[in-house]
C-alpha cells in the first residue's frame, strides 16, 4: 500500500495491482497505484444541458456508471444554436481538485446508438484548469455495445496542478436529427505508476543531419518524481556498434528530450535509439537515418 | 499668416504656460481634450499656428467603448477601433501646409500620432511632415482604423519648431507631442508609454478587462559563455519553421550555431537566426554581407542587397479569433528590418530571405550577418550550399487564397492617389501570390436585380480575371455569384449565416437559379475565361432543410451542361449524402476523408477533393508554422487532395496593426505604406511546404525519366526513399501543432529527396522505342 496521503474528501478506494495487463501501457511487471473517482459517477453532481443523465444499470471495472442519454434534436436547445451541443458539467470540489501525483485519468466508455455508424468524433471530454481554459480530448475510441477504456496523460493534456471542472458534450452536427445516443461512462480512477517507464516513445525526428548537435526524442514519462530524478538511460547503436549512452534528465509527461550528440559527426546511415537499454522489460527502441550534411 | 507667428514669436516665452512634455491635441473646441494637453484646432491654439488658416478642416468620432452592432449571439460587438481623446478628433487637409510651435531652442523629439479616421474605408491618407531642419516622417494608410506613430527629431530655434504636413491626397493629425531630447527616456517611459499603450493596444479601462496569458518558457536556463555574459548579447539558430517567442530561453545547443540553409536554382529560401539580449540595448543594427561561393575559385557570389532582410514582429494576439478577453505576445509579421531597441531578455529573430538565380555555381557560399548592438559587435555566420536542381512543380495541383479584392475599392476611392495605390495593392498581392506558388484566387460576381431585370458586373470580374492571368493564373477559379440577391427576390429575407435561417423557395427560384447560371456561363465562355466554379453557399449547415435547399441548388446548377459546383462542406457529415450527385468539388476544412477514400471517390466518379485548412492560416493561431509547412508539404502530397485554399490572404478588422479591437481577430498578411504585402511567417511556411512538394514530385518525375531509360536499381532506390518518408508521416487530418516531426527533419527529409534528384538527373536518357 502506498503510503502517500489520499486526497481529502474523496471517496476512495486504493487497489495496488502488480499486474494488470490491458490496463496499464507500462511494462506489465511495473505497479500502479489506482484512486477511484466514484463522485464523478453520481448523476446529481452533474450539470446536464440538451441531455438527460442517470445512474446506468452497468458497471464498469465494478464501479458505478453514469448515463448520458442524448436526443439529437436539431430544432430544440438555443434559440441560436438550435444544431447545438448537449453538454454535461461536473464542478469539482477543491480536495477534488488536486490530481497532480497521478500520470494519468482512466475511465470507462460504452455507447448505444439508433444506428449502426458512431460519427468520427462521438463524444468529446473536457477538463479545465483553474484558469477556466478547456484541455479536451475526443473520445473516438467509443464503439457500439462495447467498453473502450479512456486513458488521458494529465501531463499530456497540458494540465497544471489543478482540475476544477469536467465536461462531455457532443456536437450536433456530428449526428443526424433524432438520433438517439447513449454514453455509459464509469470507472473513472486517476492512475499513477510507482516507477519510471514509458508509455510512449518515438523518433520525432526520424532523420537527423548527420552533424546535428542533438537528437531529439519525443517521450510521453511516469512515474514519480523521486524515481524520475536520476534520468533514464538512452543508447544510440548504428551497425552493431553502441556510438553514445546517455543518462538523460526527464520531467512526468510528454516533452521532446534533445540528446547531446557528439562533436564528431556521426557517419550516415540507419541507426537505433533505446531507453532502458538494459532493462528488457522497460526497453524501447526506435529507427533514426542519419543523412550527410548539406554544408 | 506670416505676420500671425510672427506676433506668436514676438510674446514667446512669456505665452509659455505649459511645461515640456507639450502634448498638443488636434480637433474642435467641443471634441474631448486629452488631459494636459494643448487644444488646436483648425485655427491654431496655445503656442501653435497655422501658416495659412482656412485650408484645414477638423472631425470628430464618438468615444465608443461597445460596438452597436448585435452579434450573431445577441452579444454587442466591440468597437472595430477604439477611440481615445487623443485620437477622436484630428485636423485634415489635401493641401500642403505648416504649423509652427513655439517651444524654447533647443534639441526635440516629436511623437506624432494620426489615423483612426473614421469615414470610409476607401480612403487612403498619405501624410509627410517635415521639420524646419528637414527631418521628416511619412505614413501611407488605408481606411478608417488605422492609427500610425510617427517619430521625428527637430531642433527649435528662436521660433520655435515649423513642422510641414505634406500628402498626395490627405493628410491628418491627431496628437503631437514634443518632448526636449534629454528628457525622452524619462517622459518616454512616464508619459509616452501609457499613451502608446490606449492609443495603440487598448484603453486602459479596456485593456483591464483583458487577461494576459503568455506561452510559458520552459527551457533550462543555458550556461552563458563569459564573453556572452560581459557584452549581454548572444544569437542562437533555430529551424524557421519552429516560433521563436519573445521572451524565452535559446536551448544549449542552439547557441552559437551557424545559419545555414540549401536552395535549388529559382527557389526561395529562408534563413534565420535570433539575438537573444541579457541586458538591454539601445539600439541593435544588422549588417548582412555578400555570401562567397567558397566551393571553387568561380567568384560567384549573392550579394548582400539581393537578400531581403526582415525581423520577427511580435503582436498582441488573441488565442482564438472571437476570444474577447485573452492575450499574449507571439511572432507574426515579418516586418522589414530597421534597427531597434532590444530589452533585457527579449529575442530579435532576424529572418532573411534569398532567391537563388538560375545558373548561380552551385556549391557552398559563405558570409556572416554583422550585428552592432551599441557598442557591442558579434558576427553571425551563415552557410548556404546552391544545388544545381531545376525543380519542377506537379502542374496539376491547385492551390488558391481566399481575397479580399483590392480593386472593389476603387469605384469609392476619393482620389487619384487613392485609387492609384489600390491598384498597386492589387498588383503587388497578385505578384506576392505567385511568388509564393499560388495558381489561383477566390473572385466573385456582383450583380442586383434592376427591377425586373439582372445586372452583372462582367466587367469588373474581367478585371479580376486579367490581373490574375497576368501574373500566370491558370486554374479554375472558385466564384461567387448573386445568389443571395436572388434567394432574397423569392424570399424578401436573407439565408442567413451558413443557411441558418432558409426557406425552402419556389420552383421558380431554382429554375431562375439556372437560368442565371447558364447567363453567366455563356458570358464567360464569350469573355473565353477560366473555368468558373460555382459556389453559391459557404459552408451550409447540417440541418435538414439547409442539406434539401442545398441539394436543389446544386442541381439547378448542374442543369447547365458542363458546370462544376464548389461546395465548402465535409463529406465526414453523412447529414450531405444527398449532395453528392450534384456537387463536382468538395472543400473540406480538414484532409477530412483519408487518401485511399479520396483516390477512389475521384477515380470513380470524377469529383475532387480540395482543402481549406484554416487552422494553419492565423485565423485562431498565429503560430503554427510546421503545421503549415507540412500542410502545403509532405502532408498534402500524401493526403491526395487536389488544392489548398485557405481562409484568407488577408484579414483585416479594425487597425491591421492591431489585433485586439473589433469582434474578430486580425490574421495572414498586412499592407505596407507602399501598398505591398507585408508578410507574415504562416506565409513563408507556405511557400516552403509547397517547395517540399517540389522536390519530391522533381524526384518523382526523375524515377520515371530513369525507369523508361532502364536505370531500374536507381529508380527503386529512390523510390524507397519517399516510401520511407510516406511511412515515417502520422497522418492526420488536421496538421497544426502535435504529431508532426521535428522541425529538423524537415529540411533532412528534402535534402535526402535532393541527392536523390542529384544522383538521377545525372543518369542519361534512353531514346524511347517506336
Amino acid at each position: 500500500m502506498n503510503s502517500r496521503k489520499p486526497l481529502a474528501g474523496v471517496v476512495k478506494r486504493w487497489i495496488m495491482v502488480c499486474i494488470c495487463s490491458g490496463l496499464t501501457a507500462c511494462a506489465a511487471e511495473e505497479p500502479v497505484e489506482y484512486l477511484y473517482l466514484d463522485h464523478v459517477a453520481e448523476p446529481k453532481r452533474w450539470s446536464p444541458a440538451e441531455c438527460e443523465v442517470s445512474v446506468s444499470p452497468l458497471q464498469a471495472w465494478e464501479q458505478p456508471v453514469l448515463m448520458m442519454r442524448i436526443p439529437v434534436d436539431y430544432n430544440a436547445g438555443e434559440k441560436l444554436y438550435p444544431i447545438g451541443w448537449p453538454r454535461m458539467y461536473l464542478s469539482l470540489k477543491s480536495p477534488e481538485q488536486v490530481w497532480s501525483e497521478y500520470d494519468r485519468l482512466e475511465f470507462q466508455i460504452r455507447t448505444e446508438f439508433s444506428r449502426s455508424k458512431l460519427p468520427k468524433r462521438p463524444l468529446i471530454f473536457h477538463l479545465y484548469d483553474q484558469q477556466g481554459k478547456s484541455h479536451f480530448a475526443t473520445l473516438d475510441m467509443a464503439a457500439i455495445n462495447e467498453w473502450r477504456t479512456v486513458t488521458l496523460n494529465l501531463y499530456d493534456l497540458g494540465l497544471p496542478d489543478a482540475v476544477v471542472r469536467l465536461g462531455f458534450n457532443i456536437n450536433e452536427a456530428d449526428y443526424q436529427d433524432q438520433d438517439l445516443v447513449v454514453f455509459h461512462l464509469g470507472g473513472f480512477r486517476l492512475v499513477r505508476a510507482t516507477a519510471a517507464c514509458l508509455t510512449e516513445f518515438s523518433a520525432v525526428a526520424p532523420v537527423i543531419f548527420c552533424d546535428s548537435r542533438v537528437l531529439p526524442l519525443e517521450m510521453v514519462v511516469e512515474g514519480p518524481p523521486a524515481k524520475l530524478a536520476g534520468g533514464i538511460p538512452v543508447q544510440l547503436t548504428g551497425k552493431d556498434k553502441n556510438v553514445l549512452q546517455h543518462s538523460i534528465p526527464v520531467i512526468r509527461g510528454r516533452q521532446i528530450v534533445n540528446i547531446p550528440l557528439g562533436e564528431v559527426p556521426l557517419m550516415p546511415g540507419p541507426y537505433s535509439v533505446s531507453v532502458f537499454p538494459d532493462d528488457p522489460a522497460l526497453k524501447k527502441t526506435v529507427e533514426i537515418l542519419v543523412a550527410s550534411s548539406p554544408w | 499668416m506670416q505676420i500671425k507667428i510672427l506676433f506668436l514669436s514676438i510674446l514667446f516665452p512669456t505665452c509659455l504656460v505649459v511645461a515640456a512634455p507639450y502634448i498638443f491635441d488636434f480637433g474642435t473646441t467641443n471634441s474631448p481634450l486629452h488631459k494636459g494637453a494643448v487644444l488646436v484646432t483648425t485655427a491654431g491654439g496655445q503656442q501653435v499656428a497655422w501658416q495659412a488658416e482656412g485650408q484645414c478642416k477638423s472631425r470628430v468620432n464618438p468615444i465608443e467603448r461597445e460596438g452597436t452592432l448585435a452579434t450573431s449571439d445577441g452579444k454587442k460587438s466591440l468597437p472595430q477601433s477604439y477611440q481615445t481623446e487623443l485620437t477622436c478628433d484630428y485636423i485634415h487637409a489635401s493641401l500642403e501646409q505648416t504649423l509652427a510651435i513655439l517651444v524654447p531652442a533647443g534639441a526635440y523629439k516629436l511623437l506624432l500620432l494620426s489615423g483612426r479616421a473614421g469615414g470610409r474605408a476607401e480612403v487612403v491618407w498619405d501624410l509627410r511632415v517635415t521639420s524646419s531642419d528637414n527631418n521628416s516622417a511619412a505614413a501611407t494608410f488605408a481606411g478608417a482604423h488605422e492609427l500610425r506613430t510617427l517619430y521625428l527629431d527637430a531642433v527649435a530655434g528662436a521660433k520655435g519648431i515649423e513642422l510641414t504636413f505634406s500628402t498626395r491626397s490627405q493628410w491628418l493629425i491627431n496628437a503631437l507631442i514634443v518632448v526636449p531630447a534629454a528628457e525622452w527616456e524619462q517622459v518616454h517611459a512616464s508619459t509616452i508609454q501609457p499613451i502608446l499603450a490606449a492609443c495603440c493596444v487598448l484603453p486602459p479601462e479596456v485593456l483591464e478587462k483583458w487577461r494576459e496569458t503568455p506561452r510559458l518558457d520552459t527551457t533550462p536556463k543555458p550556461v552563458w559563455t563569459p564573453r556572452q555574459q560581459q557584452e549581454g548579447l548572444a544569437f542562437f539558430t533555430r529551424p524557421w519553421c519552429e516560433p521563436v517567442w519573445p521572451d524565452h530561453l535559446p536551448r544549449q545547443h542552439e547557441i552559437s550555431m551557424p545559419a545555414r540553409a540549401f536552395a535549388s536554382w529559382n527557389e526561395y529560401e529562408p534563413i534565420t537566426f535570433t539575438l537573444h539580449a541579457l541586458k538591454a540595448f539601445s539600439t541593435i543594427d544588422v549588417r548582412i554581407s555578400d555570401l562567397i561561393n567558397t566551393s571553387k575559385a568561380n567568384n560567384a557570389a549573392i550579394p548582400a542587397e539581393k537578400i531581403e532582410t526582415r525581423f520577427v514582429r511580435y503582436m498582441y494576439v488573441r488565442p482564438n479569433y472571437t476570444t474577447p478577453d485573452q492575450y499574449y505576445r507571439a511572432p507574426d509579421v515579418l516586418m522589414p528590418w530597421q534597427p531597434q531597441p532590444l530589452s533585457q531578455g527579449e529575442n530579435l529573430r532576424l529572418w532573411l530571405t534569398l532567391r537563388i538565380p538560375y545558373g548561380q555555381p552551385e556549391g557552398l557560399y559563405h558570409g556572416s550577418a554583422r550585428v552592432r548592438a551599441d557598442t557591442i559587435e558579434l558576427e553571425v555566420p551563415i552557410t548556404l550550399r546552391v544545388l544545381p536542381i531545376t525543380l519542377q512543380r506537379d502542374q496539376s495541383l491547385i492551390y488558391g487564397q481566399y481575397y479580399h479584392h483590392p480593386l472593389r475599392n476603387l469605384r469609392n476611392a476619393p482620389d487619384d492617389f487613392s485609387r492609384a495605390w489600390w491598384q498597386a495593392k492589387a498588383e503587388a498581392e497578385h505578384r506576392d501570390m505567385r511568388e509564393h506558388g499560388m495558381n489561383t484566387v477566390v473572385l466573385g460576381l456582383s450583380g442586383w436585380l434592376d427591377k425586373e431585370d439582372w445586372r452583372f458586373q462582367f466587367d469588373w470580374l474581367q478585371r479580376d480575371i486579367d490581373l490574375a492571368r497576368s501574373v500566370g493564373f491558370d486554374k479554375p477559379i472558385v466564384c461567387s455569384f448573386p445568389f443571395g440577391a436572388l434567394y432574397y427576390k423569392y424570399m424578401k429575407a436573407s439565408t442567413g449565416s451558413h443557411l441558418a435561417q432558409v426557406q425552402m423557395p419556389p420552383d421558380a427560384f431554382f429554375d431562375e437559379l439556372t437560368a442565371m447560371v447558364r447567363t453567366i456561363e455563356a458570358e464567360a465562355r464569350r469573355r473565353q475565361w477560366p473555368e468558373l466554379l460555382y459556389y453559391p453557399v459557404d459552408e451550409p449547415s447540417v440541418a435538414p432543410l439547409s442539406v434539401a435547399f442545398m441539394t436543389r441548388v446544386l442541381a439547378a446548377i448542374k442543369r447547365v451542361p458542363n458546370v462544376r459546383t464548389y461546395v465548402t462542406a465535409d463529406p465526414e457529415h453523412e447529414q450531405f449524402a444527398p449532395l453528392r450527385p450534384y456537387l463536382d468539388l468538395w472543400c473540406c476544412q480538414p484532409f477530412s476523408l483519408g487518401r485511399n477514400a479520396v483516390m477512389e471517390d475521384m477515380r470513380e466518379r470524377g469529383v475532387e477533393y480540395w482543402c481549406y485548412p484554416n487552422h494553419i492560416a492565423g485565423e485562431n493561431d498565429h503560430t503554427p508554422t510546421l503545421g503549415a509547412r507540412m500542410t502545403y508539404g509532405f502532408g498534402f502530397w500524401q493526403s491526395g487532395y487536389r488544392a489548398l485554399i485557405p481562409w484568407i490572404y488577408q484579414a483585416v478588422m479594425g487597425d491591421q496593426w492591431n489585433y485586439l479591437d473589433s469582434n474578430l481577430q486580425d490574421f495572414f498578411n498586412r499592407t505596407a505604406d507602399d501598398a505591398s504585402p507585408v508578410p507574415v511567417a504562416l506565409w513563408e511556411a507556405y511557400r516552403e511546404g509547397i517547395d517540399d512538394h517540389r522536390y519530391v514530385y522533381t524526384l518523382q518525375s526523375q524515377i520515371a525519366r530513369v525507369k523508361a531509360s532502364g536505370h531500374q536499381e536507381q529508380a527503386a532506390s529512390a523510390q524507397a526513399l519517399l516510401e520511407q518518408i510516406l511511412t515515417s508521416i502520422k497522418v492526420q487530418t488536421k496538421y497544426k501543432n502535435d504529431g508532426l516531426w521535428a522541425p529538423e527533419a524537415f529540411d533532412a527529409w528534402r535534402w535526402l529527396v535532393a541527392e536523390q534528384i542529384l544522383v538521377l538527373q545525372m543518369l542519361p536518357d534512353r531514346l524511347a522505342a517506336p
